[in-house]
């Protein structure tokens, strides 16, 4: 049988050290949702730009759409690949489009910042299903008319009606959409003629688009182009293309897992000091427990309830808090590209952060608990 | 002195109290010096006064930036012109896995002057430049990617160019970048570049280095006045200008970062604070006899904080040499490349750091022993001998 009451009231009695003890661990277990929570929003925009159905199409050796260059002799032939849907009136829903990085100043600041600016035909619409208006309405062939994305809106509190000076142009924003939280809600949407034009890129495309009738038919799809002798291109569903691009957190997923690591380390330190100086201060109370006939494995079990208590309280506060984050939306950079997501806290979050809470709590308690065990009655009592 | 021999004795009487208190700063100065590392470096390359009398000079709307070679000699022989470079972008795969790990970035460059224009290229060895002026094909290479590629200097590598597609290049490595500003970069002759690819009609960027930051701006307006006009249009912006507009884009990665190194100094001091806390209970009678010998209160105060200081000054020294050796180990192929240890190619700790984190230590032994120290102040001589009575 544990001694729980005992452990309780001990708490109690040792409230501040406990509730500091307890505080170190939210900070740290907060820390690491955090971090987690970014890597995962991050993650989650990827996922979500990428239609199973869809191809996406590089020039060879590019796996970024800012490098990628496609001339139109070699566009026209892959359109009209084996295997491409067509619309109702039979032509191949295949979407051009060109990717630029556009500098802007904003007329009351004097510092450029990055523009990612989509031209598209009208195919585009049907190609990327998930993509919707939510407000005002889509662009115009051949005028200078921008619909951006509900993260351009929120990062730089753009509004229908305004102009921007992109190029030697004013365009107009006429439209706000969303696409479920997909890398497109960063980007500017325009006439894809109307672009090329502005940027002397008339007859090159950074991508085309392709969209099979099946998820199935589309792996075949770029399967075959991919090996293709005919046709020199890279060629990447969607959802791996987006995947591919998510990759590049990889490095920082380590990052936040050794900075988790050293953060808990400390914690677990801390958490042995306070067990140790509870022991120290109760060795007496400790014999007395022994001699009431609590054997040495409750001792041990009982220090180390109290540590695990600590861990999970403190713990707890520390998802919480970190969970306040949930939601908070930024902007990143993946490659030369940059998109917008939100900090993410989902339930492998939380339950992560806990796990590691109370394996810190474990271990920062065990030798202090063994200590507390070999605690001997007559001696501490002496 | 004798309040410092006192402290040394508190800190030997719980040897395991204070090894513990110790050990769990450590950890968190180690973590807390490379974070500080990439703050100060973003805060250094934002704010110095260098970066504002450089000027970079790329096309004025799309990136990456397409200049015409035509624009150079109008450039170059502007009024205030004291020195001038260009890069040529060129990307590419190093071997055939293709994965984006694998990925390099060569800028093709003036050899003559490269360690003049480029900031942070000051301890590159002159011999490797002198080589690269001789071997046409030559490279100065990165130590992260001489490391991950596990290349040595005069060994050959082939890029599988990405932005110059069918292009792909052969280099002779003449020399190793020194680890910090060019990570997974490799410095290479513009003549090579123009050869191999065939484009001698555009460039890049330009490089334009003035007397100082004025100069460097009334250059800047007259350049962008000149080619307001021209196709393509051209940005001027000071060097400070163009990193603070790459690091605005890492702005959450970075808010990620400033919390994390907020959290670690909070958990450090909670951790210090406890440990005197601890202390400061189980010594409350002996400091009632301190006060009943004469000893002032404030004395009594400053055993507690110089206690808590100490302790954190020697931790916080330790964990940043510590911090600094890793660093240094890495940098010098002595610890395994992964993605742990290649963060120091990109942020390598400076030995200065050692003592930023010794004073680090001190400030968040200073804040955890505020409250401790207050109740030390507090103890009241009757009470603590009537308790014992």
């Amino acid at each position: 049988m544990v001694p729980l009451a005992y452990n309780y009231r001990n708490l109690q009695v040792r409230w501040k050290t406990t509730l500091m003890t307890a505080f170190g661990f939210t900070l740290v277990v907060a820390a690491l949702v955090i971090m987690l929570a970014f890597l995962n929003g991050i993650e989650a925009a990827c996922i979500a730009s990428g239609e199973p159905e869809n191809v996406i199409l590089l020039s060879k050796g590019n796996q970024d759409e800012v490098l990628s260059q496609m001339e139109r002799p070699l566009v026209a032939q892959v359109e009209n690949s084996k295997g491409v849907a067509v619309d109702a009136a039979g032509r191949p829903l295949a979407s051009r489009e060109l990717f630029l990085a556009v500098h802007h100043r904003p007329p009351e600041g004097d510092e450029f910042h990055f523009l990612q600016v989509r031209g598209v035909l009208p195919a585009a619409f049907r190609v990327h299903s998930q993509l919707h208006l939510l407000s005002g309405r889509t662009f115009r062939p051949g005028q200078s008319e921008v619909m951006i994305g509900k993260g351009v809106q929120r990062t730089h509190h753009f509004q229908i009606g305004d102009t921007l000076e992109i190029g030697r142009k004013q365009w107009q924003i006429v439209g706000v959409f969303e696409s479920r939280g997909a890398a497109f809600e960063s980007e500017l949407w325009c006439d894809l003629n109307e672009l090329a034009s502005q940027f002397r890129r008339d007859g090159l495309y950074s991508t085309v688009v392709l969209r099979a009738e099946t998820p199935q038919g589309a792996e075949e799809l770029a399967e075959r182009l991919r090996n293709s002798r005919s046709v020199s291109v890279e060629a990447l569903t969607e959802p791996k293309y987006y995947q591919k691009q998510a990759e590049q957190t990889r490095l920082l997923q380590t990052a936040a897992w050794v900075i988790a690591w050293f953060m808990g380390l400390g914690a677990l330190f801390g958490v042995m000091n306070t067990q140790f100086a509870a022991i120290g201060q109760r060795s007496k109370e400790i014999a007395v427990l022994r001699i009431l006939g609590f054997p040495a494995r409750a001792i041990l079990l009982s220090f180390l309830i109290e540590a695990l208590g600590i861990a999970a309280v403190g713990g707890s506060f520390g998802v919480a808090l970190g969970a306040a984050a949930n939601g908070v939306t930024r902007s990143f950079s993946l490659g030369a590209r940059s998109i917008d997501f939100a900090f993410r806290v989902d339930g492998p979050i939380v339950v992560c952060a806990g796990i590691f809470a109370l394996l810190m709590g474990l271990l920062g308690g065990l030798l202090p608990a063994l200590s507390a065990m070999r605690v001997k009655p007559l001696e501490a009592l002496r | 002195m004798k309040v410092l021999l006192l402290i040394l004795k508190n800190l030997r009487r719980n040897k395991l109290r204070t090894t513990l208190t110790a050990l769990a700063v450590i950890v968190m100065v180690v973590l807390c010096t490379e974070a500080a590392t990439v703050l100060f470096w973003v805060h250094q390359h934002v704010h110095t006064q260098a970066c504002q009398s450089k000027l970079l000079v790329s096309e004025r709307w799309v990136a990456p930036s397409c200049i015409p070679t035509r624009y150079l000699a109008l450039l170059t022989h502007q009024e205030g012109v004291e020195d001038w470079t260009l890069w040529n972008l060129y990307t590419g795969y190093l071997d055939t896995s293709r994965q984006s790990s694998r990925k390099g970035f060569g800028l093709a460059t003036r050899p003559d002057n490269l360690i003049a224009m480029h900031l942070g290229l000051e301890k590159l060895d002159p011999a490797a430049v002198e080589a690269l002026q001789r071997e046409k094909t030559g490279a100065i290479v990165s130590a992260d990617l001489m490391q991950q590629m596990n290349w040595k200097v005069g060994q050959q590598f082939t890029v599988l160019s990405s932005s110059h597609p069918h292009k792909d290049l052969r280099f002779k490595i003449v020399g190793v970048l020194p680890p910090g500003e060019y990570v997974r970069n490799f410095f290479f002759r513009q003549d090579y570049y123009e050869e191999g690819t065939g484009n001698k009609e555009t460039i890049t960027c330009v490089w334009l280095r003035l007397r100082d930051a004025e100069t460097a701006q009334r250059v800047a307006s007259r350049i962008q006045k000149q080619f307001q006009h021209s196709q393509p249009e051209l940005k001027v912006e000071t060097e400070s200008a163009g990193v603070a507009r790459f690091v605005s884009r890492e702005q959450a990665l970075l808010s990620v970062l400033k919390w994390v190194v907020a959290v670690l100094v909070l958990d450090m001091a909670i951790v210090l604070s406890n440990s005197i806390s601890v202390a400061t209970r189980e010594r409350r009678v002996e400091m009632a006899v301190l006060k009943v010998l004469g000893f002032e209160p404030v004395v009594i105060m400053a055993l507690v904080v110089g206690e808590a200081m100490l302790l954190g000054a020697v931790s916080g020294f330790v964990g940043a040499a510590l911090a600094w050796l890793s660093s240094t180990l890495a940098v010098h192929g002595f610890l395994p490349s992964n993605p742990a240890t290649r963060i120091f190619f990109s942020f390598p700790i400076q030995a200065a750091m050692v003592l930023w984190g010794a004073l680090l230590g001190a400030l968040v032994g200073f804040m955890g022993s505020i409250v401790p120290a207050w109740n030390a102040w507090q103890v009241k001589v009757s009470d603590v001998f009537a308790k014992i009575a």
